[in-house]
């Protein structure tokens, strides 16, 4: 998956604004960055990619790259 | 693999009962604000819960349940064989619940009795364990009782639990029957058990303060409050327990089209709702209770099986559970039984108060 994809399917997950993420994006200062939001993001990673991440993980994540990185 | 199969032993009575104390979420508006209590119903589907008094104990409930059951079918106690209990909120540090159960409910004394130190799991292990021990005996009946006060142990602050959490207690008799089968998967990972927590008052810290400190996920406890790591509980129901029903069915040769009914552990609406969708199951045939109970525990299972069938008439249920949590522990079990034989959900406020001990007086 292109990096240009996985930032979609990522702001698709977030249910942000198409086009409005880019991999230095900040999580904490995003509006949308729940508690809810992220289980649709644990869900996403599980499905698409096969990834179960553990809340320590998920607390490690500071931008959007640390997710992309698991996006394999 | 921890595959076990069971013949010749069918559920003959389910009864459940919770405290008279209802409590709306609405109730915590005050505490959270009203955004945060907005979002904790949309998230999890809970609305209110059933909070035992300060003197009621996971035994009463479970007593006040047994009663029920037996006022719905008189059954000679003479011939029960077995009562298993299975808490995590017992009276005593010791002995275990299971001897002040088996005094108010008048088992006797060639009724073994035990308790069985599980969590949201406790009704899949603890219906196994019954029916194992009947298979390699000879007397009538058995019984499965379980209880939680868990409400008891959470931080009043704590906005990812303090909502969540209900109180409920739970009878099921077990009897002969021939044509009777089931067959449960059961599994435990102790590598993650500090994902849900009380950290004091066991021997491994007996005493420790009570003032409280902040944790890994921003909210103040202290070391006697229920710590749960919300993501990795999330992450573990939506992904080992639908493996593990996967397991379940290829291991039995079954398929989702085998059965009528899928009962999970109410943890959480958004868990079902992706369980739902990962095992691909219909909607309709998973009944849901945790919007009006909370989450109840191990008790969560039988609580919605009498929410959905109690005081129907008729029609046989073949169904799936799974319960998952703590621990972490989880499994998959089997059961067929009639709508007619569960009963609906009573209140009680009914507690044990000879089970006071007084300075002194004894």
């Amino acid at each position: 998956m292109l990096e240009k994809q996985k930032l979609a399917l990522l702001e698709e997950t977030l249910n942000v604004e198409e086009g409005s993420l880019n991999p230095d994006t900040v999580l904490r200062e995003l509006e949308e960055y729940t508690s809810l939001t992220i289980l649709s993001l644990i869900v996403m990673l599980d499905d698409e990619f096969g990834r179960r991440v553990t809340g320590a993980e998920v607390k490690s994540f500071k931008t959007v790259s640390d997710i992309l990185a698991l996006m394999e | 693999m921890s595959l076990f199969r069971s013949k010749g032993i069918g559920i003959a009575g389910v009864a459940c009962a919770v405290p008279k104390n209802n409590v709306p979420v609405e109730r915590f508006v005050q505490v959270f604000g009203e955004k945060a209590v907005n979002q904790f119903s949309a998230t999890t589907g809970i609305k209110a819960t059933y909070k035992a008094l300060p003197e009621q104990t996971a035994s009463d409930l479970a007593v006040a349940a047994a009663k029920e059951l037996f006022a719905h079918l008189p059954v000679d106690k003479s011939e029960i064989g077995a009562m298993l209990l299975v808490t995590q909120s017992p009276d005593y540090r010791r002995p275990s619940s299971a001897s002040i159960v088996q005094l108010r409910l008048g088992l006797p004394i060639d009724c073994s009795c035990m308790e069985i130190n599980l969590g949201c799991s406790g009704f899949v292990y603890g219906l196994q364990t019954a029916m194992s021990m009947m298979m390699c005996s000879d007397y009538k009946y058995g019984l499965l009782l379980m209880g939680d006060t868990a409400t008891k142990l959470v931080n009043p602050l704590d906005k990812s639990i303090v909502m969540m959490y209900g109180d409920a207690g739970v009878a099921i008799l077990l009897e002969r029957n021939e044509e009777a089968k089931s067959v449960s998967l059961l599994r435990s990972d102790g590598n993650r058990f500090r994902s849900i927590v009380l950290p004091a008052g066991g021997f491994r810290d007996m005493n420790p303060g009570h003032e409280c400190f902040v944790c890994s996920d921003g909210i103040e406890r202290s070391l006697y409050d229920i710590f749960m790591d919300g993501t990795t509980v999330f992450s573990f129901s939506i992904s080992d327990v639908p493996d593990t029903i996967t397991d379940y069915l290829r291991l039995t040769n079954t398929s989702v089209a085998d059965y009528n009914a899928f009962v999970f552990h109410q943890a959480n609406q958004f868990i079902i709702k992706q369980l739902i969708r990962k095992m691909k199951l219909p909607k309709e045939q998973v009944p849901l209770s945790l919007d009006r109970y909370g989450n109840t525990g191990g008790v969560s299972i039988p609580l919605t099986l009498c929410d959905a069938y109690g005081g129907q008439n008729g029609g046989k249920v073949k169904a799936l559970a799974s319960g998952f949590g703590i621990g972490l522990s989880w499994g998959v079990i089997s059961l067929e039984f009639d709508k007619d034989i569960v009963f609906p959900i009573v209140e009680t406020d009914d507690c044990y108060k000879k089970g006071k001990f007084i300075p002194g007086k004894y």
